[in-house]
């Protein structure tokens, strides 16, 4: 009866408005680069305290959901990430609208997207405790293999020069030391400079290098400013074989983006980082990864948003934010008068079920919405390179700026655009950058922090069986594409 | 012309040891647990290593990638969008947000050729948007 | 001619107060938040902005200026206008930082207005941890010296000073394991990674309803309402107490009636039924404290903890 009532509760004209309008604002939010999720959450948050507990958490769930979908727009279009958790929809979803085929990515990633947070809700009404259970099985021990498994797919993503990626990879994990040291809290590389004792913000180096560095290197590269945008956004949904061949991707990423998603503390970049990588593996077309393959597009869109579902299912169950955004909401559900835990689900299931229900039609509202917006977003396609280039650089820099409103940002974004330019000039792949700033701190932490622990044992990593598997998996995805390399070379010598 | 490769090892390396020689200020860890100065230690081998592995592979392929003349047009507008850009961020926070940013964007949309007309139209109306959605939407401290 | 300056100088002060003073405030007033949108400093200060600007007649907008344990909103405050207009969150970090070494960060350096709420510490365990209350579980950890791990928020936070005082007090040798926030660390009790956590009440309230963890003392001056059966330290026998809070400052030499305006918003903000309901729901214990009193509580909190940081080795500036 609970769940009946619940869910009927979610469709009075009222709590669907408010849901609609926070999809609305989610899709402006989200593909706006350096407005986030979380920040799109945050600001909703006061303003839902006026409002009965199903309308201001159906504004908030449809806010977020549909902000992290619409990270995926700006990045398909202008090689920016709305939000961090799209940052590794760029390496296919930008390459497939240069190749003027922007309106099957941007329908790829509205579908998805949706597929990716039904999934989730999915998994979330129906073994959140489980799920929650093994989230908790993740300490410092795993948390380090899982940070080195990651690592691993540097030589992935760093396509042809497999050196060159490695070499920016390590500068990354260089950059990202500086700053306390996240167990002593001793400074690193500071100068003895305040602004510098939490090291760079990851937002703004991000939106420099694939941002502002994409439009310095076409503004030294472009022969014919002068026209008008020459790209077509092409057709506008996928064709069934293309839609067969995301199929299994999809469903292994949504896998992947829910279990990531549980794990607290990580968030959708990590996920949809490791779904790509995942989905390449098993591919049959391993090549056309990076250059614009619609089933690397639909991992990373399938995977940022099943991890809402996952994190929503830590947070509920356990009271612990499974990413940034869920920590905000719980601060709503405290406001609600309904803590987050296990005692939720005891005391206030109706509670909890409506909660679940605005998941699944937060999903099916952003599915029109989704690819209505995407068809006025891509419109910027048609303005003249001098306006969009602008357009790209003014909210690169004020996105950038606008996340902590710390100045020296301005100075991180600009410094990360040339950066960016020579990178990409040098062929220097950017992907294992990324890898680097966000896994660089979490391996090094949860490595000493596991030492710590153990008291100085490192056998610990091989002790616990999630921390042996995941180092085990690395270790192959290290050594696999070397024998396959040499076997290659043997087949071309004989 | 410059070998980029070769130069941006040897770029790389310098800044390596920069980070290497840093690290040996770091107070060292306890016992097994490793210090502040481990991962930093760790990371610079490997660095080193890249480093002269991309050297070597520079000097065997000779491949230049900086082809760029001042004389070419591209080149100048790109170098000047960098110094405006520059210029810009260095007087932030003087004058009027909207103001120095219709007179950037302006000066930049010129020199990538656009209509002047399309140019004072779409500067002027960028900044205002962009003022209004992030200063006064979403709470972001302009001037 | 230096008579003139003085003179001219003296005409234009006299001209810009009588403006000053003719209304206050006539614009928007910005609050400067040190922590990121959606932590506990956001909140109460979200919370207490909406309600004074409705005795203040204009808007307060809260402005979220993250980065370097908030020193860099903090200096930010300092060194603005001092015509009301802008107001900063001063959290505990305010009387440590310049401990610390971080930042030259000193309560002296700004009008403090008041403050507004304490988070004492809570030592926390898991349910079925082997400790019945706290005595057990220091006798446990000095007979078996660095072997009980205490999960802190990281390495000189308010959180791990707590912990670090508890074992300097007692003479207990604890093994402290610094975690990003509070957050991942009460994660990691929960699964088990760790025996304990000390941080505020309300951080592990969701556990300890849903069965899953254990209060074993606060280190307030007295109980928490959200656990009122769960003794103090003092109470047992441990003269420690250590506690978060935060309240608001403006930057120093801000005209007296203008600061008495904004005082005044602020305790009736304070004072506001949402403000109230806002605390019971976060396990946050309301804590107001007059500007000038809050100012010597700040100091004496200040040489607090730079006794125990430099008793601890924390100081970054050797």
């Amino acid at each position: 009866m609970d769940v009946l009532h619940a869910i009927l509760s979610i469709f009075q004209p009222a709590t669907f408005t408010y849901l609609t309008l926070g999809v609305l604002l989610g899709v402006f939010v989200g593909a706006m680069p350096g407005l986030t999720a979380t920040l799109a959450v945050a600001i909703l948050t006061p303003l839902t305290f006026w409002l009965p507990p199903s309308q201001g958490l159906a504004m908030l769930i449809g806010v977020y959901n549909s902000a992290i979908f619409a990270g995926g727009i700006s990045a398909i279009l202008i090689n920016t990430p709305g939000t961090p958790a799209s940052i590794a929809t760029t390496w296919d979803g930008y390459t497939l609208s240069k190749k003027g085929m922007a309106g099957i990515a941007l329908s790829i990633n509205s579908i998805y997207s949706v597929f990716g947070g039904l999934f989730s809700s999915v998994i979330l009404a129906l073994i959140s405790f489980p799920l929650a259970e093994f989230a908790l099985k993740f300490g410092p021990s795993e948390y380090f293999a899982l940070a080195i498994f990651g690592l691993s797919m540097m030589v992935s993503v760093s396509g042809k020069s497999i050196v060159k990626g490695l070499l920016v990879g390590v500068m990354g994990l260089a950059l990202a030391t500086v700053g306390l040291d996240p167990m002593l809290s001793y400074p690193r590389y500071t100068f003895g400079k305040t602004e510098l004792l939490n090291g760079f913000s990851f937002i703004p180096i991000m939106i420099g290098l694939f941002g502002l560095g994409e439009v310095f290197f076409q503004v030294f590269e472009s022969h014919d400013v002068k026209s008008v945008f020459t790209r077509t956004i092409g057709r506008l949904f996928p064709t069934l074989e293309q839609i067969k061949r995301m199929n299994i991707p999809a469903l292994l990423s949504a896998v992947i983006g829910v279990v990531i998603g549980a794990i607290p503390g990580t968030g959708g970049d990590i996920a949809s980082i490791i779904a790509w990588d995942q989905a390449k593996r098993i591919s049959k077309h391993k090549e056309e990864f990076g250059k614009g393959s619609v089933e690397g597009l639909a991992a990373t869109c399938v995977a940022n948003n099943a991890v809402i579902g996952g994190a929503m299912t830590t947070m509920l169950t356990l009271g612990l934010p499974g990413d940034a955004p869920t920590a905000v909401l719980i601060g709503a559900l405290m406001m609600y008068g309904h803590p987050p835990g296990p005692a939720l689900f005891r005391d206030y299931p109706d509670f909890v079920w409506t909660i679940i229900g605005l998941m699944f039609v937060a999903n099916l509202v952003i599915l029109p919405i989704g690819i209505l917006g995407s068809r006025i977003y891509a419109k910027t396609l048609t303005l003249s390179k001098p306006i969009l280039w602008s357009i790209i650089i003014i909210f690169s820099i004020i996105g950038s700026y606008g996340v902590n409103n710390n100045p020296m940002d301005l100075w991180v974004v600009f410094i990360a655009g040339v950066f960016g330019f020579i990178f990409r000039k040098l062929e220097f792949p950017l992907g294992p950058v990324i890898l680097a700033l966000i896994l660089g701190p979490m391996a090094e932490s949860n490595l000493r922090r596991a030492l710590i622990i153990s008291h100085g044992r490192w056998s610990v990593f091989v002790t616990h069986p999630i921390s042996l598997i995941l180092l085990s998996l690395s270790a192959l995805a290290l050594i696999l594409p070397l024998l396959r390399r040499k076997k290659e070379m043997k087949k071309n010598g004989a | 012309m410059l070998n980029a490769d070769v130069v941006f090892s040897l770029i790389s390396f310098a800044v390596a040891l920069w980070y290497y020689i840093e690290s040996l200020k770091f107070p060292p860890g306890v016992g097994n647990v490793p210090g502040p100065a481990f991962y930093p230690q760790l990371i610079f081998y490997v660095w080193v290593l890249l480093s002269l592995i991309l050297f070597i592979s520079g000097i065997k392929k000779r491949k230049t990638y900086f082809s760029y003349k001042l004389s070419d047009p591209r080149t100048k507008r790109g170098v000047l969008v960098i110094i405006l850009t520059f210029l810009y961020l260095f007087l932030w926070g003087h004058g009027r947000f909207v103001l120095n940013t219709t007179i950037y964007l302006g000066i930049v949309m010129l020199i990538l050729g656009e209509k002047i007309v399309q140019t004072i139209i779409a500067s002027l109306a960028i900044s205002i948007f962009v003022y209004y959605v992030f200063n006064k939407l979403f709470n972001v401290l302009l001037f | 001619m230096r008579i003139w300056k003085v003179l001219l100088v003296g005409l234009l002060v006299l001209l810009l107060s009588t403006v000053a003073f003719a209304k206050f405030p006539e614009k928007q007033i910005t609050l400067i938040i040190q922590a990121a949108a959606g932590g506990a400093s956001d909140g109460v200060s979200r919370t207490i902005a909406a309600e004074a600007q409705k005795y203040l007649g204009v808007p307060i907008v809260c402005i979220n200026k993250v980065g370097a344990s908030g020193a860099i909103a903090m200096d930010y405050v300092a060194k603005s206008k001092p015509d009301g207009y802008t107001i900063g969150y001063v959290p505990v970090e305010l009387s440590m930082l310049k401990a610390l070494g971080y930042a030259n960060i000193d309560p002296r350096n700004y009008d403090l207005i008041m403050r507004a709420n304490i988070l004492p510490a809570a030592v926390t365990v898991r349910k079925d941890a082997p400790w019945k209350d706290i005595k057990e579980f220091v006798a446990y950890a000095k007979e078996h010296p660095y072997e009980v791990t205490i999960g802190t928020s990281g390495a000189g936070s308010i959180w791990h000073i707590a912990g670090a005082a508890l074992g300097e007090k007692t003479g207990a040798k604890f093994t402290y394991v610094p975690f990003p926030g509070a957050a991942p660390s009460v994660a990691s009790l929960m699964g088990g990674h760790i025996a304990a956590v000390t941080c505020s009440p309300g951080e592990v309230l969701s556990g300890v309803q849903g069965g899953k963890l254990r209060v074993l003392a606060v280190m307030g001056e007295h109980r928490s309402p959200l656990y009122p059966d769960v003794p103090t330290l003092k109470e047992m026998g441990i003269d420690v107490v250590v506690m978060a809070w935060g309240g608001f400052a403006l930057p120093k030499g801000v005209p007296k009636d203008r600061y008495d305006i904004i005082a005044k918003a602020f305790k009736k903000a304070y004072d506001s039924e949402s403000f109230k309901k806002y605390c019971e729901s976060h396990g946050i214990e309301p804590g107001y404290l007059p500007g000038d009193e809050f100012m010597k509580f700040a100091i004496s909190q200040m040489e607090l903890y730079t006794d125990l940081i430099n008793k601890l080795g924390l100081n970054k500036k050797k």
